[in-house]
């Protein structure tokens, strides 16, 4: 009987199930523990089909796609480098619990180790190699490893790479790491570069798969070659900032056809800022309006005196073009720890010449904005004073104006600078904060968040966090 | 041209409960929305929903209700946002008190989600799972969710070597 072709046994199966899905769970738990060649019909397409069909009158398993919800959820509590140890117990609750959480424990891989326990994880690995077709993605937390090179050709579905940090002594990748990328570059779809980093442009020639690339504080070294043969890759998304390029010679190289990313299509992007000395410079200028016109999200922060290391904010440069067709995300981030007095009030201001500037708001359909207060939120009456001096009550009528037909949400990033602890603080700014958008709330779109950090909204918070969680006010 | 808002619906469920429910409310459920879009026609026999019941759906329309209006992710963003939505779980205080129910109408509630395709109830009620399985040995989390232990004690030693790199030292 064991011999017997699993599209057989699946008739016999169809044969036997006649009621409700309880009944079938049953009839799988029986025939898996017939003997070992049996267990596996019960992760057929047949049982997975028919768990999916009827919902069971008591609750006595889960689908198991949403066991992988659940386990995702899990898995996304804790940052990547921190251990999934947790996962431990999940795996060993049933099998196909077992599958699910090892295919996600073992999906993201920290190379290497000076975390003891990632440590162990290539040995770990390689004694059971059927693992490594789970890993999509590899976070290179040190420069210098040269486990990239060693392991690179046994993930065949290795999709990311993500070098964390560079260190200030080494800066440069080891010459196995730029080999291993340009090894496994056709198959990458995602690139993040670390900070302190020297990146060889040459690596991108390898990348023809590449639509995401993030790049913080890299420096790039100039290609070696032309690149004019390499097919070039379709971008969707690009995170850079300016002020650690070699000048600003990336961007002609970006605008120029031997560049290795085609950015015809690039839908995302944002930009940290770049230095006030190139702050309308010609090059800056023929980028963004080389890549304007296909942006759907965008990401930038307003210009501020206070904007960290004297960063003069490239969004001006925004404003010379008006060519943002297409916009249907704008997410405004700022680092608002030290804001003068001076960004404050030229705060709401510079928001409405950008939104003037468009010729087209009827694509937007979302908006992030971030407001700060330096307040004390013992007195609520100080804040609904602080908040009506931001007149943003000029935003509530632009927002709600007949221009944005497709707007569906809004979003005050609220950064605080509390000078002390209050009960409640936050739902007093969040009323403060509501009813200065009366409209906005009116409709139904207007979400306030207060990012984790007192007095602080970083980039993160704006770009890789967002959306932000829509919050009734 | 899109139905008005205020387009009542009915829907009966297994036990043969039926609703009558606002469109847009009904409306944040994908599958509920897609089988309005296909009948061109105004009907009014009930949308039967074979799959849940009166009790779940009163629960599930508590929520639709609360959250209409509400814009719905998109296919295109519903991708770049599911990192995002991993990386959290936060749930705002009006979906956390809706939440608070007993183990197997949450279990029902998710399954219903699933089923209607309301992508925000779904996240919600796996949020709420994934913070009940926090902390919780492999047994503890089999008594939740109630489920036999089809490991040898071989293979379930085997597995733990296997992992060993991940735990604790």
């Amino acid at each position: 009987m064991a011999s017997i072709p699993f599209e057989v046994i699946e008739i016999i199966f169809k044969n036997l199930y006649t009621d409700s899905y309880p009944k079938l769970a049953d009839l799988a738990v029986a025939c898996s523990l017939v003997c070992r060649s049996w267990r596996p019909i019960t992760q057929s397409s047949f049982f997975l089909g028919a768990i999916k069909r009827p919902l069971p009158k008591k609750v006595n398993s889960f689908p198991p796609e949403l066991v992988e919800i659940i386990l995702e959820y899990l898995f996304g509590l804790y940052p990547m480098v921190t251990l999934p140890g947790f996962l431990l117990n999940c795996s060993l609750v049933c099998r196909s619990w077992h599958l699910i959480a090892q295919s996600i424990m073992f999906s993201v891989v920290v190379l290497p180790s000076t975390f003891t326990r990632w440590g162990k994880i290539i040995p770990a690995l390689k004694r059971n190699p059927t693992l490594f077709q789970y890993v999509r993605c590899v976070l290179v937390v040190n420069i210098r490893t040269a486990e990239l090179g060693t392991i690179i050709d046994l993930l065949p579905h290795l999709r990311r790479v993500s070098i964390i940090q560079g260190l200030s002594c080494y800066r440069s990748l080891r010459e196995s790491t730029t080999d291993a990328l340009i090894k496994v570059g056709m198959n990458l779809t995602s690139l993040h570069l670390a900070k302190v980093l020297d990146f060889p442009i040459d690596v991108f020639y390898s990348c023809s798969a590449l639509r995401e690339l993030k790049c913080r504080d890299t420096t790039f070294l100039p290609p070696t070659t032309d690149g004019l043969h390499n097919p070039r890759a379709r971008l969707k998304s690009l995170f850079i900032n300016a002020p650690h390029f070699p000048g600003i010679e990336i961007l002609r190289w970006f605008c120029q056809p031997q560049c290795a990313f085609d950015l015809s299509e690039l839908a995302t992007f944002g930009c940290m800022g770049c230095p006030k000395e190139i702050e309308g410079h010609e090059l800056v200028k023929q980028f963004i309006h080389l890549v304007s016109p296909s942006i759907q999200d965008l990401a930038i922060n307003p210009p501020a005196e206070y904007a960290v290391s004297n960063y003069h904010i490239s969004s001006e440069s925004f404003l010379y073009t008006k060519r943002l067709y297409n916009l249907r995300s704008l997410r405004l981030w700022a680092d608002l720890k030290s804001g003068s007095e001076t960004d404050r009030r030229n705060h709401v201001p510079w928001v409405l010449s950008f939104f003037n500037s468009l010729l087209r708001h009827d694509t937007l359909e979302e908006i992030s904005i971030p407001c700060f207060l330096s307040i004390d939120p013992t007195r609520p009456e100080e804040i609904i004073e602080e908040i009506r001096s931001f007149q943003l009550s000029q935003l509530d009528d632009l927002f709600t104006s007949s221009k944005f037909t497709a707007l569906k949400k809004v979003t005050i990033g609220v950064s605080v600078w509390y000078d002390a602890e209050a009960p409640n603080k936050n739902h007093i700014l969040e009323r403060a904060f509501g009813e200065a958008f009366p409209r906005l709330r009116e409709r139904k779109i207007l979400g306030i968040i207060f990012p984790e950090v007192a007095g602080y909204m970083s980039y993160e918070e704006c770009w890789w966090k967002t959306p932000y969680q829509l919050r009734a006010t | 041209m899109a139905a008005p808002a205020t387009q009542q619906i009915k829907i009966r469920c297994n036990d043969e409960k039926e609703f009558t429910v606002d469109r847009d409310v009904l409306e944040r459920s994908v599958l509920i929305k897609n089988m309005l879009e296909d009948v061109t026609e105004q009907q009014d026999a009930p949308i039967p929903l074979p799959n849940v019941s009166g009790p779940v759906m009163a629960k599930v329309l508590e929520y639709c209700t609360h959250h209409r209006g509400e814009p719905l992710p998109s296919a295109d963003t519903e991708q770049s946002q599911d990192e995002t939505r991993k990386r959290t779980t936060d749930i705002s205080e009006w979906d956390q008190k809706f939440i608070t129910v007993d183990q197997e109408m949450l279990f029902e509630i998710i399954l219903a989600a699933n089923y209607l395709d309301i992508k925000s109830l779904l996240d919600v009620g796996c949020k709420t799972v994934a913070n009940m399985i926090k902390g919780k040995t492999p047994e503890e989390i089999r008594k939740l969710f109630n489920i036999v232990n089809d490991f040898t004690p071989e293979e379930e030693a085997q597995i733990k070597k296997e992992n060993e790199w991940a735990e604790d030292r």
